[in-house]
């Protein structure tokens, strides 16, 4: 063969290497990229519809899930732990240990509960580790191994264990979570009513704000799927409607909160005598808002939150410890102004601060 | 012999060519480290901010909490987080990626993370769900990048200077 015949068969030659290689090469990657793309099909075929609302197997805060517990409620009341592991066996054993220290032969349901969040909100360490980028919490968090083992817990953490002690006690309770799944809390039953609580929001302070409300106060600072879970209207175990005071007119709540502040008071509202025209509701709402002003600057170191409710009698009744409306600010006649700085005056004294209606919040009664 | 040292030659030029047709390794990615310095002065404040990046042993796992792309896609990022999520919610996070028609992808997942921290907040502390509305997200070239900051004028600044200066 001459030189260009053999130049020619070795660049064909090489030509065909090339194009062989390149070849095995794409096969490779889409063989590699298919297989790839099944496994995510046959894993997601096997995850659960996320759109489907339910009350375990919820991921919180895309770190924490809601596991049931039963098991481990169930053993309680059999006195059969055999089928439990280690863990819940442990877990059986703490939860058992504090509800031996606080509740008491002859309780009701109701006090029971109340034993139970008071202990959660009041012997447990709030950890924020949900809100930091990269948590740092530790494991165990968001469930009652963790929670009764270490003392700590995030909102799953609260609301799985609370659930447990009162299904531990036959307590109807089922643990609720937000539409964006970054919050849980329980609902629990009580003479057949069911009411929300959230421990976690209480947590530290145990001020009883979120205990055993109704779906309007739990709407304040709460979303749920409501085609799902209980509807919530009893009012008959909330605390702030238990310890309702009276007091003859709106001009009587500055001295009302200064004397149950100076009792050591954590929870109290009050009813009006005289009730509230609604052409008085926006005088209420400035009156409220300047004792809470008050006493947020007073600084003894007190959470000071208050809301407005319906009572089962719908008259209004003034809860401390709440959400505040705001419907923008309202002009008030200088003589209701007037009136407003003598009730200051006369209850606070010298910490009286005149009530000036530019000044940020003005929340409406409603 | 000289035509099969001929043909050698040509399937191993074809092998070498083949081999190089992987994956482009980017060689104009800046130091993630004395990026994240640069953009951190420049945010200033008294908050304490956590650090992670691309370069720690759980780098991986997480670049998972701030972005949903294939980690794969990554060259490098860092994150500047807040130490205590209940008292901020400031947040700096830049993501180089390797193919830079993946940046729109990566910018994508910052604002849904934003998005998902925004929720996480107004859950829990309404008051800072504000800083996360007020988040800054951007790429240039093969960075995305999100500021979470009240300076984010002086961060975004920062950044532009510091990747103009170090190409």
């Amino acid at each position: 063969m001459n030189k260009k015949t053999n130049a020619f068969i070795i660049t064909a030659l090489a030509i065909i290497c090339v194009l062989a290689i390149a070849g095995t090469a794409v096969s490779a990657f889409a063989y590699m990229d298919t297989r790839r793309i099944m496994t995510a099909m046959q894993e997601q075929a096997q995850e659960p519809d996320e759109d489907e609302t339910r009350e375990d197997d919820v991921c919180i805060g895309e770190e924490y899930f809601i596991r049931s517990t039963t098991a481990i409620s169930d053993a309680y009341k059999s006195g059969d732990a055999s089928a439990l592991d280690d863990r819940q066996k442990e877990t059986l054993s703490m939860a058992s240990a504090i509800l031996g220290e606080v509740i008491e032969d002859g309780m009701t349901p109701f006090e029971k509960e109340k034993a139970v969040y008071e202990w959660l909100t009041l012997k447990l360490i709030n950890d924020n580790g949900i809100l930091t980028v990269i948590p740092t919490t530790g494991e165990d968090r968001d469930n009652p191994y963790g929670v009764l083992k270490y003392r700590s817990a995030v909102c799953v953490g609260y609301a799985t264990t609370f659930r447990l002690f009162m299904q531990m006690m036959d307590i109807d309770c089922k643990v609720v979570h937000d539409l964006s799944l970054c919050h849980s809390w329980d609902l629990v039953k009580l003479d057949g009513d069911w009411y929300h609580v959230d421990c976690y929001f209480d947590s530290d302070i145990g001020s009883y704000r979120h205990f055993n409300m109704n779906d309007t106060l739990a709407s304040y600072d709460h979303d749920w799927d409501r085609s799902f879970f209980p509807h919530a209207s009893g009012n008959k175990y909330n605390m702030a409607l238990i310890n309702v005071s009276n007091v003859g007119n709106i001009y009587d709540i500055p001295q009302f909160v200064k004397d149950c502040l100076d009792e050591g008071k954590t929870c109290f509202s009050c009813t009006f005598d005289e009730g509230i025209a609604r052409e008085d509701e926006s005088t209420a709402a400035a009156i409220t808002s300047a004792v809470y002003n008050i006493v947020s600057m007073m600084g003894d170191g007190k959470e000071v939150q208050y809301e407005w409710i319906r009572n089962d009698a719908v008259e209004y009744v003034l809860c401390w410890y709440t959400y505040s409306y705001n419907s923008g600010t309202v002009d008030l006649p200088d003589e209701t102004i007037e009136k407003i700085n003598e009730a200051l005056s006369e209850a606070f004294g010298d910490d009286y601060v005149e009530y000036d209606p530019d000044y940020g919040y003005n929340g409406a009664v409603g | 012999m000289k035509k099969v040292i001929a043909l050698i030659l040509c399937a191993a030029f074809a092998a070498a060519f083949a081999a190089g047709c992987s994956e482009p390794v980017r060689n104009d990615t800046v130091s993630m480290f004395d990026l994240s310095r640069a953009m951190l002065q420049a945010h200033g404040g008294e908050t304490v901010m956590a650090y992670a990046s691309s370069s720690d042993t759980n780098a991986a796992e997480q670049f998972a909490h701030v972005s949903s792309i294939d980690y794969d896609k990554t060259e490098a990022y860092f994150i500047l987080y807040a130490q205590d999520g209940k008292e901020s919610a400031d947040e700096i996070v830049v993501i180089a990626v390797k193919d830079i028609a993946d940046v729109a992808e990566a910018k994508q997942s910052l604002a849904a993370h934003a998005q998902k921290r925004h929720d996480l907040y107004a859950a829990y502390e309404p008051k800072h769900a504000a800083a996360l509305d007020n988040a800054v997200i951007f790429t240039k070239a093969q960075y995305a990048v999100m500021i979470v900051s009240p300076n984010s004028g002086a961060v975004r600044k920062a950044f532009e200077d510091f990747t103009d200066q170090n190409k």
